[in-house]
């Protein structure tokens, strides 16, 4: 028998029609299941990309470069022009009555009151109060600190951003952590970008409704409707374009902030990350920035009002610029305000108060590169310890030695040098900027090595090279107290030298040095040869030492001297970069150490922990007594030597130095000293052509500018008589210990103790006690 | 004429024994000037504006040293040597420092200098001393 086979309905076979919507069902959850899978493996990615992000640094923190601290203190002689051009690039800003604000200042010729900045470092803890400086004729006669009772001896001021390393972002940025910041910062953020932000899982709903309503209205994507989340998605991880595309990762991105970090965490890292307007081709980020630059304050220190104005800056941040526009900043802020309170964050009063507040920004700062030979020098240094990466990211903060008044007055006094020297010689002025005439300047301290200032060159924006330590020039006479140090163990300053024209024969060639003036005496005396530089006696003492002593001299000052010695080094042939030279000076000053020049003091991470210290470190080349003696010997090359025109060019305080001139005057130098700067000019070609001019006229003058712009470094006194270095009374004409009132002409002489001349004078002997006595009666009453 | 010369010469020649006398005869050969100068120091005579503000970082320099912070003490000894480089005393304490520090190199060249302005003051010199003798007995 036959069953027929009974067909259920759902056994018929179905028509195309009928098999569509289950087709598209299935299709659509394979089109699904597909897509969650993808955009699953698309949040994985995402999530371990994040992952890394947050793992490392989270942004990256231009490192700071700063000067050193300056100092006032009473009795302190102030450069009033160079103070006030520092105040003003630390940021103060004159006002016309009491400053009472940090940042403002007020000056007279009878005080500075001035209202100082807070500032943070490991060595320099400056707190935010009003100081009064007593001022008579320029000079500091008190410092009253408001904080303090007593009057404080000592004012610091803190030290000037110089350089910031940026890394490829040029981006400027102070870190803060929520626990920093007072509500009312928070509450003003919130009210202008999201005031629903701590309700909402990352993504508003009405707000993208309305977003989308008017996209489609307007057919672009015009309007964000972005939350605080969507917005740190969107700044942090995505690129600026507006698509459909970044906005489904914005949206996956904000999502896995909300469900990776707590609100808190998401609120930090977009006041740390939210771009708040533009400082020429640097982006100001961040509200910590944004309040040192809009306000000269911490963002903890914000007042309601001024934190109204940087909440209010977010939306637009240069239409918005209370540097900008007043107007338009100050119409922002009260909408701020009142968002503030419509929320419930403000009351009524405080909202009519703040908003009757004026906005006052600070001034704008423009951070500009200062000296910028020291910084290339510096910058050499901090490589070989740093990463560039490290130096652009980690937000390190480097203290140099470097005192900017000292930089500038160098600057100046180099500037003003050579358009002086351009001016009375036309024939030095070139068409080629790039091959005007040069000049050094280099400024230290010579038992600490530290580097005040460094000019590498006339204008670092037409020549980057840094003569100061990339030259190699040959120092000519300035090399000359290296040779008679050499000297000072067989010779004394009344020694003899042997003055007149003489041919030497050097590599069976001969050779006839000549000194710069023909009619010089024949012979001379070591003082004097010294001090009138004379190139005759100075080779004739070479020969007379032996070149290996000089060479050895050389080598331990750390020039670079060629193996096989030859006699012109005497006269300075060799070449020596212009910092060795400042340097090895230091060694006269410093009692016989050589400081090792120091350009770094400290180098701190972003919580201001010290990472680096840098001191001086001295090591002893001579004694005190030779030192001692060298300087009294070149106090005479000021005193009546080439360098005596110091004198009438106004420098009255004690000082020693030489003056140098090379060949066909290629080069001039004046390296001058006192006991606590050592201070060096050169100036020339950097193609060797001659300046027609010599050290004294040339770089001299420059030196003498610069000193006399310094007058809180000049303090009067001379070196103290080391041991070792005894004076005694000698004939001015035999040299010899003078025979009391028998010698004519009695001066008093310095000596080192192991060869002061014993004898006494032969050629002035009294006859009898009687001749003598009557001689001694002469010499006080001469007129008797 | 030459009476009143003679009567002159005299007059002079007592004078002149007479201040012989008085003064006991001065040596032939004038003694030189013994050397170093009394250091500058706190205690010496009136100082110079930068002598005195040097002190201040002096004091800082001591204060940091007592608290065993020798990078720290270091740090305004400097600061004190660069204001006042005849203060003799910032050199002991920078050797006092590097002492501190384990680096016995540069304590020696402080402790030399700290000799070289100091060595005239009998309580200063003894204190010296005892400091190189601590440095060389350092390993």
């Amino acid at each position: 028998m036959k069953v027929k086979k009974k067909t259920s309905p759902w056994n018929k076979k179905k028509t195309l029609f009928q098999r569509l919507p289950g087709f598209l069902i299935k299709a659509g959850l394979f089109f699904l299941l597909i897509t969650a899978g993808l955009t699953a493996l698309y949040l994985v990615f995402l999530t371990k990309g994040m992952d890394k992000r947050f793992a490392g640094r989270l942004w990256d923190i231009p490192s700071k470069i700063y000067s050193d601290i300056t100092l006032l203190y009473p009795g302190q002689a102030l450069n009033p022009p160079l103070l006030l051009e520092k105040l003003d690039r630390l940021g103060y800003r004159p006002v016309s009555g009491t400053p009472s604000r940090p940042g403002e200042m007020r000056f007279s010729k009878t005080s500075l009151e001035i209202y100082l900045h807070k500032f943070h470092s490991p060595f320099h803890e400056q707190k935010s109060v009003s100081v009064w400086v007593g001022l008579k004729d320029y000079r500091v006669t008190s410092i009253t600190r408001s904080d303090m009772d007593t009057k404080g001896a000592l004012l610091e001021l803190e030290p000037e951003v110089l350089m910031l390393y940026y890394g490829p972002d040029q981006e400027r940025r102070q870190l803060i952590s929520m626990g920093q910041l007072p509500q009312h910062i928070t509450h003003a953020v919130l009210a202008a970008e999201d005031h629903g932000f701590y309700n909402h899982h990352g993504v508003e709903i009405r707000g993208i409704l309305r977003a989308l309503f008017t996209n489609l209205k307007e057919w672009e994507i015009s309007q964000g409707g972005s939350t605080i989340t969507q917005q740190l998605a969107k700044n942090y991880f995505l690129t600026p374009e507006r698509t459909l595309s970044r906005k489904f990762k914005e949206l996956l991105i904000t999502g896995l902030l909300e469900y990776k970090f707590d609100k808190d965490t998401i609120l930090e890292m977009y006041l740390n990350e939210i771009y708040f307007g533009q400082e020429g081709p640097v982006s100001i980020n961040g509200i910590g920035e944004a309040s040192r630059f809009f306000f000269d304050k911490a963002a903890s220190d914000l007042s309601v009002s001024e934190a109204a104005v940087l909440a209010g800056l977010i939306k637009a941040p240069n239409q918005f610029s209370p540097h900008r526009n007043i107007e338009r900043c100050t119409e922002r802020r009260n909408d701020v305000l009142a968002a503030m309170h419509k929320n419930g964050w403000l009351t009524a009063d405080l909202l009519q108060e703040e908003k009757a507040r004026p906005v006052k920004p600070a001034a704008y700062r423009g951070y500009h590169q200062q000296a910028p030979y020291f910084m290339d020098y510096l910058t050499r240094q901090l490589t070989s310890l740093y990463s560039r990466e490290t130096l652009s990211g980690e937000g390190l903060s480097i203290f140099t030695t470097i005192d900017t008044e000292v930089q500038s007055a160098a600057e100046k006094a180099l500037k003003k040098g050579l358009e002086r020297l351009e001016a009375s010689n036309p024939a030095l002025k070139r068409k080629d900027p790039g091959e005007s005439l040069q000049g050094v300047v280099i400024v230290m301290q010579p038992k600490t090595g530290y580097i005040l200032a460094m000019v590498g060159g006339r204008d670092y924006s037409i020549s980057q090279f840094n003569r100061a330590v990339q030259a190699r020039r040959q120092p000519g006479s300035a090399f000359k107290p290296f040779v008679y140090l050499a000297a000072l163990d067989q010779y004394t300053p009344v020694s003899m030298l042997d003055n007149s024209p003489q041919t030497f024969m050097v590599n069976g060639q001969p050779w006839t040095p000549k000194n710069y003036y023909a009619q010089a005496e024949p012979m001379i005396s070591f003082r004097n040869a010294l001090a009138q530089s004379q190139n005759l006696a100075t080779v004739n003492l070479a020969y007379g030492i032996g070149l290996d002593r000089v060479t050895q001299i050389a080598r331990a000052f750390h020039f670079s001297v060629p193996d096989d010695p030859y006699p012109s080094m005497a006269l300075g042939t060799l070449e020596v970069e212009p910092l060795s030279l400042a340097r090895a000076y230091c060694v006269f000053a410093a009692d016989g150490v050589l400081p090792f020049p120091l350009s770094i003091r400290e180098v701190a991470d972003t919580d201001g922990k010290t990472i680096e210290s840098r001191h001086a470190t001295i090591e002893r080349l001579i004694t005190p007594a030779k030192a001692y003696m060298m300087s009294d010997l070149m106090q005479d090359v000021v005193r009546d030597g080439t360098a005596r025109s110091l004198k009438q060019l106004g420098v009255n305080w004690p000082v020693a130095g030489k003056t140098g001139t090379t060949n066909d005057s290629r080069d001039a130098w004046f390296v001058g000293y006192t006991p606590n700067l050592v201070t060096l000019v050169w100036v020339g070609f950097d193609n060797n052509d001659s300046i027609k001019a010599t050290g004294a006229t040339a770089a001299l003058p420059i030196w003498a500018d610069l000193m006399k712009a310094l007058p809180q470094y000049v303090s009067g006194e001379w070196l103290p008589l080391p041991p070792g270095i005894e004076r005694s009374d000698i004939c001015a004409d035999s040299g010899e210990t003078a025979r009391e009132g028998c010698c004519p002409r009695v001066r008093e002489e310095v000596f080192l103790s192991e060869n002061r001349p014993r004898t006494l004078c032969r050629q002035h002997e009294c006859s009898s006690q009687l001749e003598k006595v009557w001689n001694g009666i002469k010499k006080i009453l001469p007129n008797f | 004429m030459g009476s009143k010369k003679y009567c002159l010469i005299f007059k002079w020649i007592v004078i002149g024994v007479g201040l012989i006398f008085l003064t006991g005869c001065s040596t032939l050969v004038p003694k030189p000037v013994p050397g170093p100068e009394k250091p500058a120091g706190p205690s010496g005579n009136k100082q110079s504006p930068m002598a005195l503000a040097a002190l201040s970082f002096s004091g800082q320099g001591q204060a940091y040293l007592k608290n065993k912070k020798p990078d720290e003490a270091i740090r305004v000894l400097e600061r004190a040597v660069n204001l006042n480089p005849g203060n003799g005393e910032n050199y002991y304490y920078l050797a006092e420092a590097w002492l501190m520090k384990g680096n016995a190199v540069q304590a020696k060249e402080f402790n030399h200098l700290a000799e070289v302005y100091m060595k005239t003051d009998p309580e200063w010199k003894l204190k010296i001393e005892f400091q190189e003798d601590r440095i060389s007995k350092f390993k």
